[in-house]
């Protein structure tokens, strides 16, 4: 004879009607995965860079030395990128100071031409401003030729 | 932990240096219409408001940390940091003062300028 024995058995069995958090967990789910994917990896990188080869220090620029242009950041990772990705800031100043000449002397032409455009309309003695008139033999001038008209 | 990572980084140590720029001229030293020469001194006007305000940051560093040393007493022993933050804020302030966001270093030139007109005049008046 099995007597009824307490052990806490939660009641009874219920059948709980929520809302589905399928959808959702499955939302947070997708999205753990695919954060933690390429994630981990980079942490793990990055963890190990700043283990094993550690940050540069800061020191006084040795006479007779000029350093490259890498060598003036701190991470190792920023060193790496401004060593092999980016461009030189040399090059790069160059490139906008080239860019800048270009339209400083595209404005001082476009203010010259203006200049000569003005003075030549006023003037009327330069190459633009040219019109065509009809031919002074095709004019009859038979009605000026009697005063008393 | 901190001495296994000192050894493990010490075996390539490198190092990484503060860019010296040259001087350039000025803006007021720039001919009428090189651009070029006022990109220049656009740049350098501009590196030196950050040094000038990394300066302020030092200055106002010096007296937070003088009034932790002196306490309970910092109005009376930390007077001369107090003064040189004083001097280096009306400093800043009247170069860099009310130029707002878009202040270059034009602006701060016709500020100069509109000082020593003001100067004159109070001079005159006097």
């Amino acid at each position: 004879l099995a007597a009824p024995v307490r052990h806490s058995s939660h009641g009874k069995r219920m059948f709980i009607i929520k809302a589905t958090s399928f959808y959702d967990s499955r939302f947070l789910k997708m999205l753990r995965f695919y954060i933690c994917l390429t994630g981990i990896p980079a942490a793990i990188f990055i963890t190990y860079v700043n283990i094993f080869i550690g940050e540069a220090e800061l020191a006084e620029i040795p006479e007779g030395y000029i350093p490259e242009y890498w060598e003036y950041y701190k991470h190792p990772i920023s060193r790496w990128i401004a060593r092999y990705l980016l461009d030189p800031p040399e090059k790069d100043y160059e490139k906008s100071l080239a860019l800048l000449d270009v339209e400083a002397k595209k404005a001082e032409m476009r203010l010259m031409a203006l200049e000569a455009r003005r003075l030549m309309r006023a003037r009327g003695d330069g190459p633009w401003y040219h019109y065509e008139t009809p031919d002074k033999n095709l004019t009859d001038n038979s009605m000026k030729a009697t005063p008393d008209n | 932990v901190a001495e296994w990572i000192e050894r493990q980084q010490s075996r390539n140590k490198f190092y990484y240096y503060h860019q010296q720029f040259r001087r350039v001229p000025d803006l007021s030293e720039c001919v009428e219409g090189d651009h070029l020469c006022y990109f220049e001194a656009e740049a350098q006007w501009r590196r030196d408001r950050m040094v000038d305000q990394e300066i302020m940051g030092i200055v106002r560093e010096r007296l937070s940390a003088c009034q932790y040393r002196e306490g309970p007493n910092h109005l009376q022993n930390c007077a001369k940091e107090m003064e040189q933050l004083l001097q280096v804020t009306k400093a800043y302030q009247d170069k860099y003062g009310d130029l707002g966001v878009h202040g270059n270093s034009r602006t701060c030139l016709m500020k100069q300028k509109h000082m020593m007109m003001e100067e004159r005049k109070a001079q005159e008046n006097a």
